[in-house]
């Protein structure tokens, strides 16, 4: 993506030629952020969290400079288990009454190939900050005919331990290293 | 496993219920509805992989430890259990457009076909019906661990399965390409023995 984009300036082809920055929305209907687990060794169970707000700030000049800062809706937590989502939602889990958001603010990007980035940044869930790492990978920069806008869509990895955010419950029983699978578009 | 020479996952169990002296080579197990779901992912305009998950699927695995080649599994789940994370997705999907879910609510996947591909995997062939289209599927399907469930005192096979479909081929082919025709599934299951 970062390659394409200095491409994409070199050719002119943005309209605000002024500015190298580009501030770009992360659309909620395509943002989500999978967590999965194993339980008990037999299988992974995984939900869902979506509601995403914020923004990508894309400096095509230096895509190392880009900064992401995005906030996650805690109330759209499922797992397609009402009584289970109910229970995660509760003070035992993810406590949504007190913490209703989850927040990921970059701190650095670092390019790992002409299509992926490391983005390490500090992760708030259950009020609690961590570092944490996402391994991204642009997929594509296009204009989208249902919004009449042109954006980008990325997929990332990450790995992080559900005790490290006061979330250890029923640990080693339910794994404590959480999966995380995250689409994103941004336009 | 254990530190027996064991030349396959079924033989494994007939090695752990030997001590109930059945006369049966094939056990039963029932899916834990609460621990078996079916997700699937697509493609949407090559931007982002969006999923979708089914839960509380019914039905049954049979693993015949003398002639694994004899082993089955049928699974049904209900369409209106959808959860995309999206409501108006969910309500889309569900619609004519697409699932049809109140002229096809159920969808089922019957094996017809188990081949063994190492001690803990397994390729199974059936005939998947979604949207009243039935078509052979096969899915990649590991054995994740076999033992006895600490709550439920029973034992319990965890499975994760993979496969691929082409959702035109079920006729719900709308959007294509800007909306991915390759859908793929990721099965977890967990099965309780009777």
């Amino acid at each position: 993506m970062f390659r394409f984009a200095t491409v994409c300036l070199a050719f002119g082809l943005m309209t605000t030629p002024a500015f190298a920055a580009d501030t770009l929305t992360f659309e909620p209907d395509h943002t989500s952020v999978v967590f999965q687990y194993p339980h008990f060794g037999m299988s992974h169970p995984s939900g869902k969290i979506m509601g995403a707000t914020g923004t990508l700030v894309l400096d095509k000049d230096d895509p190392a400079n880009s900064t992401v800062d995005i906030t996650l809706d805690m109330k759209t937590l499922t797992t397609a288990l009402p009584d289970f989502d109910t229970l995660l939602k509760s003070e035992k889990y993810f406590d949504i009454a007190q913490f209703p958001t989850a927040t990921f603010k970059s701190t650095n990007v670092e390019l790992t190939g002409e299509n992926t980035a490391n983005i390490t940044g500090d992760l708030t869930i259950h009020g609690i900050t961590q570092n944490a790492v996402l391994a991204v990978t642009f997929n594509k920069k296009a204009f989208n005919p249902a919004l009449f806008k042109t954006g980008y869509g990325f997929s990332a990895t990450a790995h992080l331990s559900r005790k490290a955010f006061g979330l250890g419950n029923l640990e080693p029983i339910v794994g404590d290293d959480i999966d995380l699978i995250i689409d994103a578009e941004v336009y | 496993m254990t530190k027996f020479a064991i030349k396959s996952l079924f033989a494994a169990s007939v090695f752990a219920l030997v001590a109930s002296a059945s006369a049966f080579a094939a056990d039963t197990y029932k899916l834990d509805a609460g621990h078996t779901s079916v997700t699937f992912q697509y493609t949407h305009f090559g931007f982002s992989h969006p999923t979708g998950k089914f839960m509380n699927a019914v039905g049954s695995v049979t693993l015949d430890d003398a002639t694994p080649a004899n082993s089955s599994v049928e699974v049904s789940f209900d369409i209106n259990g959808i959860n995309t994370g999206v409501a108006a997705l969910d309500t889309h999907l569900k619609s004519a457009d697409f699932f049809d879910a109140a002229k096809f609510p159920t969808a089922t996947f019957k094996s017809t076909k188990v081949v063994q591909t190492s001690a803990t995997t397994a390729d199974v062939t059936g005939d998947l019906t979604i949207h009243g289209v039935t078509k052979p599927v096969t899915l990649k399907v590991t054995l994740n661990k076999k033992d006895v469930h600490p709550m439920m005192k029973k034992v319990d096979a965890g499975f994760t399965a993979t496969g691929t479909i082409n959702r035109s081929d079920f006729g719900m082919g709308n959007y294509v390409p800007a909306v991915s025709d390759q859908v793929d599934l990721y099965i977890e299951a967990e099965a309780i023995a009777q």
